[in-house]
């Protein structure tokens, strides 16, 4: 019955029990309240944008390396592209250089065989030519043996009437003129 | 091998041949003889510029008839010529051998040939001196003589007819112009005389050997007086060059005929006058030393249709001294001719090949000739490179210059690359045209300045090998349309992006930055 | 040269003294072209025919002038 006795005592009064006042427990109870609300603005508030913020960040980042993995993919695809581009490329500047080439070589080599032919031409022409020469030459020589050989005998061998013939005939000639 | 009885048979066909009388003939005998003048007493009735015959079959021209002597100089045989030979008149002027075979020959002002090979057997003759087509006889000039030099055809045009002399310094590049112009009359249908006055032989040869290689002597006749040759036979060569060339105008035919050079036949003429002690005016010179070039160059001429419209152009070569064109003999040459290509060493030095100054140099009867494709893009040519010469050596001390600045710099450093050429390298026509529709577009912006030279050729050989069609379209005779025109970029920056590659790229980031360093 | 009014003397020139005969002809011949009397000159270079100088004008017969016209047209 005693235990009975505090049990209902204490529910009672339990503050009193516990040597407290209402008043005092109204005011904790105000100051909770205060101090919860004070935290609450001035704390939590912040820490959860904080958070919130952080998030969106790392979503972003999440993002973008989505998008640069599909830049990535693309500028694969088109590297690909592109070097068989060139390559197609390459080999049209590469035809067209040794066209260029090859027509540039063919004109040097007739230009050289029609130089080649020339010099044997003009060689060939030259050496009748020499022939010409040679034979002029001894053609020169026989004629001066020859006159020289006709002075002599004709210094010797002419006469008196031969000369006066051939002054006659010479006056007459001219006076004819 | 060679033939002995012939040869007998050939002289006594020769003797009987000839006809032994001698006819009355006017005669006169050595009283001095020197320095290759003669002087003759008797020879009463010679008359000026008559072919003398001195007895041994040597030959002399009557230069100073005087009241007691006859002066006259001797073509050879200036060694074997003795005091009181017998010297005959012939009642001839000097005769120079003409006709086509002379084409392909190299000759001596007497149509002697001096090349080895066969005696020529024409006997058509033309007398040396002989005056030139009348007035009525003449007419416009209105065909172009293509050099193959894009400098020249663009911006100095000559026409056919037309007197065009060229002046510069000793190795200036003056007889190169001359000989290319020459090669680059391959199947044009003219024919060409190459006159060499008191030239080293040396020289000569090398010029004889480059046109033989090109195939250009078989539309090509040299005239040849050496250094070593008499005075006189060098004073003669450019009359008796005149008179085969006046032999094919005549016929309806154009000619080119190019005297190397003048100034040394105003020497040799010097020489001459001296000796024969003619009175002496400035820098020595006889007193018509004028009217020696004038009478010469007033025979090219360009003859009306209704005379066969045949014409003579003449490209006078001669030499200053230290680039002074107002000596005596430049002056009155470029005062008797219809313009000049005047040649710089400074630029010849620095790499401008050819070195014409284009500020210098001017044609005067030749644009009504000149191509209507060449003279629609080229107007702005002349302007355009004035100006960047003006600006290059104005921005010479200039540090930090604006982009505009630059980029009209390289401009002008690009378009000068343009027109340098090597020797022997003639561009046709429609080279030409499209050398001036590029080097004048935006597309030079993205060329490398060094590489512009090589741009230049590459693409030729890029076009003529793969875009033959795109040359044949191009009618110089018309004025390029725009269409054309397009054309000509698209193929041009195709080449450019093919050739180029990265130099392009880098080339249109670094702008203009080099064209200070050019500069 | 000459005075106006003077004759000039004619030279001629043979290889061997000619007859009366001949010389007459000369003369005559010479008279003809102006040429008041004849100078004889016996010259053996010239081998035969005969040369005579009137003035400026020459007449050229002899053989040597033959012989040097066939030799240099050869």
């Amino acid at each position: 019955m005693g235990m009975r006795f505090v049990a209902g005592q204490f529910l009672a009064n339990p503050f009193e029990a516990l040597g407290l006042e209402w008043q005092s427990i109204v005011l904790h109870l105000v100051s909770l309240v205060i101090l919860t609300v004070g935290l609450y603005l001035l704390l939590f508030k912040p820490v959860k944008r904080m958070v919130r913020e952080r998030q969106q960040k790392i979503k972003k980042i999440e993002q973008e390396n989505a998008d640069l993995n599909a830049e990535v993919k693309k500028m694969k695809e088109s590297t690909q592209v592109v070097l068989s581009d060139a390559k197609k490329e390459a080999a049209v500047i590469h035809e067209n250089a040794v066209c260029v080439a090859n027509q540039k070589a063919d004109d040097i080599v007739s230009e050289a065989r029609r130089q080649a032919k020339s010099l044997v031409e003009r060689t060939e022409k030259e050496l009748e030519e020499e022939r010409n020469g040679l034979q002029e030459n001894i053609t020169k020589q026989i004629s001066e043996v020859s006159v020289t050989v006709a002075q002599k005998i004709l210094r010797r061998d002419i006469t008196a009437a031969d000369d006066k013939k051939l002054i006659e005939e010479s006056l007459e000639r001219w006076s004819k003129e | 091998m060679i033939d002995v009885s012939a040869i007998g048979k050939k002289i006594v066909e020769t003797i009987n041949k000839i006809d032994e009388n001698e006819k009355e003939r006017s005669c006169g005998q050595i009283i001095y003889s020197g320095d290759g003048i003669i002087r003759i007493a008797g020879l009463r009735d010679v008359r000026y510029n008559e072919l003398l015959e001195v007895r041994g079959g040597y030959h002399a021209l009557a230069l100073n008839l005087e009241e007691d002597c006859v002066g006259a100089v001797v073509f050879s045989g200036e060694d074997k010529i003795s005091y009181g030979d017998l010297v005959y008149s012939t009642g001839k002027t000097v005769q120079m051998k003409v006709g086509e075979e002379l084409l392909g020959r190299i000759v001596n002002p007497l149509g002697d040939p001096m090349d080895g090979l066969a005696p020529l057997q024409t006997q058509k003759t033309r007398p040396v001196e002989y005056p030139a087509p009348s007035i009525m006889e003449r007419g416009k000039v209105n065909k172009p003589l293509q050099t193959g030099i894009l400098a020249i055809d663009s911006m100095i045009p000559i026409g056919r007819g037309q007197r065009e002399l060229i002046i510069g310094d000793r190795q200036t590049g003056k007889t190169a112009i001359a000989v290319d112009t020459i090669l680059n009359q391959k199947g044009e249908n003219v024919i060409c005389i190459y006159v060499s006055i008191g030239q080293k032989a040396s020289s000569l040869a090398k010029i004889i050997t480059t046109l033989r290689n090109a195939g250009a002597m078989a539309y090509t006749c040299v005239v040849c007086s050496t250094a070593d040759d008499a005075v006189p036979l060098q004073y003669l060569a450019p009359y008796s060059g005149c008179a085969l060339a006046e032999y094919f105008m005549y016929q309806g035919k154009d000619v080119l005929i190019v005297y190397d050079d003048l100034s040394k036949h105003a020497v040799a003429y010097r020489t001459m006058s001296l000796l024969l002690k003619r009175p002496a005016g400035r820098e020595a010179y006889p007193g018509d030393v004028f009217y020696l070039h004038s009478r010469l160059l007033e025979r090219s001429a360009k003859l009306s249709e209704q005379s066969g419209g045949g014409s003579i152009t003449a490209l006078p070569i001669v030499e200053t001294l230290a680039g002074d064109i107002s000596a005596y003999i430049p002056t009155n040459v470029i005062s008797i001719t219809d313009g000049q290509i005047y040649l710089e060493n400074e630029l010849f030095n620095s790499g401008v090949r050819p070195a014409v100054n284009v500020g210098l140099s001017v044609s005067r009867v030749g644009g009504s000739a000149q191509r209507p494709a060449i003279r629609q893009i080229s107007g702005q040519l002349r302007v355009n490179l004035a100006q960047y010469r003006e600006l290059a050596i104005f921005m010479q001390f200039g540090s930090d210059l604006d982009s505009e600045t630059q980029k009209s710099l390289s401009r002008g450093a690009k378009m000068t690359d343009t027109l340098k050429q090597r020797q022997y390298l003639n561009y046709s026509v429609q080279d030409m045209v499209i050398l001036l529709i590029i080097s004048q577009s935006d597309l030079v912006d993205k060329i490398p300045e060094k590489k512009m030279t090589a741009f230049c050729e590459g693409l030729l050989d890029y076009i003529h090998v793969n875009q033959a069609d795109l040359s044949a379209s191009i009618d110089p005779d018309q004025k390029v349309s725009d269409s054309l025109r397009q054309t000509i970029l698209k193929v041009a920056e195709d080449y450019i992006n093919c050739s180029m590659g990265d130099d392009a790229e880098a080339c249109s980031a670094a702008g203009a930055g080099s064209a200070v360093g050019a500069v | 040269m000459n005075k106006k009014n003077e004759l000039p003397a004619a030279r001629v020139i043979v290889a061997r003294e000619p007859d009366e005969e001949t010389i007459e002809k000369i003369r005559h011949f010479v008279k003809a072209r102006g040429g008041s009397d004849i100078q004889l000159v016996i010259d053996q270079n010239i081998i035969g025919g005969i040369v005579i100088y009137i003035g400026d004008i020459v007449y050229d017969g002899s053989i040597r002038s033959r012989l040097e016209k066939i030799k240099r047209s050869i």
